[in-house]
């Protein structure tokens, strides 16, 4: 209720701004002072201000105090809204907000896609990925490994918009090992291969 | 995101979903920022993200073509932290806190507020700007559609707040206004009406002005340029008096310090 009444007068506050815009007069600026009393006092600063230079006149806090006062709002903010690291949910999400695609974050990794979106999907046995290999892909994605290993813990996932119609509730089937994925899919190169196994 | 988007690399465009209440289309950004960011979506991950926080932002000339605009900084707040990069999504507010400190003190200036209030309503702005920024439901998104009016608006709410407490507490001018000088006072106020004034009369009535309170030029503003009653009997009808929330009484004490003011001033600037 409260956001929706703080849109509300932003919404105010935009549409007088475009009718202002249009026609500087004090026609325009009575107006909307009569059709929204309430905001009639911000609509008239609003309108003084366009039609007048503002002059600077008293002293103010310095711009480097108001800067700092500025940063401390924020770190309060963040404190209240982060205070642990927030659960890895996606592999891919995680790569594509450090500026990865899918075939981007396996060519950094040096594995084949097919291997990356197997990890993605949960699909590898975690304790067969090797520590080297887990602190690249937390590095790679921005997270810790301590993450990256809770993530790969969780249960495999099916694979998102894919249609089913057996009687029984789908599985996906027994994880295979890092190793085996790597040697098994046709896309693996022998460098990739053989930085890793 | 789903394993068929897996090869795509640009950000998918965010739509405002927020419609008017006039014609009930829905709400757009401005074309350049709309421009931004569909460039900047279209770019790759890692590009994208080295212009937006590139700290030159920080500083840029409001004239630069480099310059985002600060909508466009808002839609990537929301975007970042959406997708979980809420690192990237912090140094974007860090970027806008950082950009609208000396706004904020240039309107802070115009006010007579202690060293004590123009701190707290610094502090009070810049926590709401930060909730703001992070709200991604639709009211909110009114900010990547006009940051700066937004950010006018409640500074104006917070100041007004602060001010009216404390001009509570002046007292009127005692000092009585002759009728020659009151006429005095009107033909400024006349030639300050007459808004086609050349760019040095208004330098000089920027001069004026400056010496006036905030309150005391609102007063003025509302009566002379605006045209409304300074009260009325009628409680339907819009005044001076209504609008700052104030006595009509009070009213005319504004109206006559600012009087007194720009005929001092009128009178300094004659010799």
């Amino acid at each position: 209720m409260k956001n929706e009444i703080i849109g509300r007068d932003d919404e105010i506050m935009l549409e007088f701004a475009e009718a202002f815009e249009q026609s500087h007069t004090p026609l325009v600026v009575r107006d909307w002072m009569e059709r929204y009393p309430e905001q009639a006092r911000t609509i008239a600063q609003m309108a003084s201000e366009a039609q007048f230079p503002v002059p600077s006149g008293n002293p103010t806090p310095s711009l480097e105090r108001i800067r700092q006062i500025g940063l401390d709002a924020l770190r309060a903010r963040k404190m209240a809204t982060t205070p642990t690291s927030p659960v890895l949910k996606s592999l891919l999400d995680a790569a594509f907000t450090q500026g990865f695609d899918a075939a981007g974050a396996a060519a950094t990794l040096e594995i084949p896609f097919g291997v990356f979106v197997k990890l993605h999907r949960r699909l590898i046995s975690p304790d067969s990925v090797p520590a080297a290999f887990l602190s690249r892909l937390a590095d790679t994605v921005g997270r810790t490994v301590d993450d990256v290993s809770m993530y790969l813990r969780q249960p495999p996932t099916l694979a998102v918009g894919a249609s089913y119609r057996a009687d029984e509730t789908p599985t996906v089937g027994e994880q295979e090992s890092f190793a085996e994925a790597l040697r098994s899919d046709p896309e693996a190169t022998t460098a990739q291969q053989q930085r890793w196994l | 995101m789903s394993d068929t988007e897996i090869s795509r690399n640009s950000m998918p465009i965010r739509p405002l979903t927020r419609t008017r209440r006039d014609n009930g289309t829905v709400y757009t950004r401005e074309a350049s920022v709309e421009e931004q960011v569909r460039s900047l979506s279209q770019m790759a991950g890692r590009l994208r993200k080295e212009k937006l926080t590139n700290p030159a932002q920080r500083s840029i000339a409001w004239e630069s073509r480099e310059r985002l605009r600060e909508e466009t900084l808002v839609y990537f707040v929301r975007e970042f932290s959406r997708y979980g990069d809420t690192e990237t999504s912090w140094y974007l507010i860090e970027t806008l806190i950082e950009r609208v400190a000396a706004h904020i003190q240039r309107k802070l200036s115009r006010w007579r507020l202690t060293p004590e209030d123009a701190d707290d309503c610094v502090r009070d702005l810049y926590a709401t700007l930060c909730e703001a920024l992070l709200d991604t439901s639709p009211t909110a998104e009114f900010w990547e559609v006009r940051f700066w009016v937004c950010l006018d608006r409640r500074l104006y709410n917070i100041i007004e707040k602060r001010q009216l407490t404390a001009d509570a507490e002046l007292s009127p001018g005692d000092q009585e206004i002759t009728e020659d000088e009151e006429k005095d006072a009107d033909r400024l106020i006349a030639q300050l009406v007459d808004t086609g004034a050349k760019p040095d009369e208004l330098a000089e009535w920027s001069e004026a002005r400056s010496l006036l309170s905030e309150n005391e030029w609102m007063a003025l503003y509302l009566v002379y340029l605006i045209g409304l009653p300074e009260e009325s009997e009628d409680s339907g009808k819009q005044t001076a008096s209504k609008v700052m929330g104030v006595t009509g009484r009070s009213i005319r004490n504004y109206l006559k310090r600012a009087k007194q003011k720009l005929i001092a001033w009128h009178l300094g600037a004659r010799d």
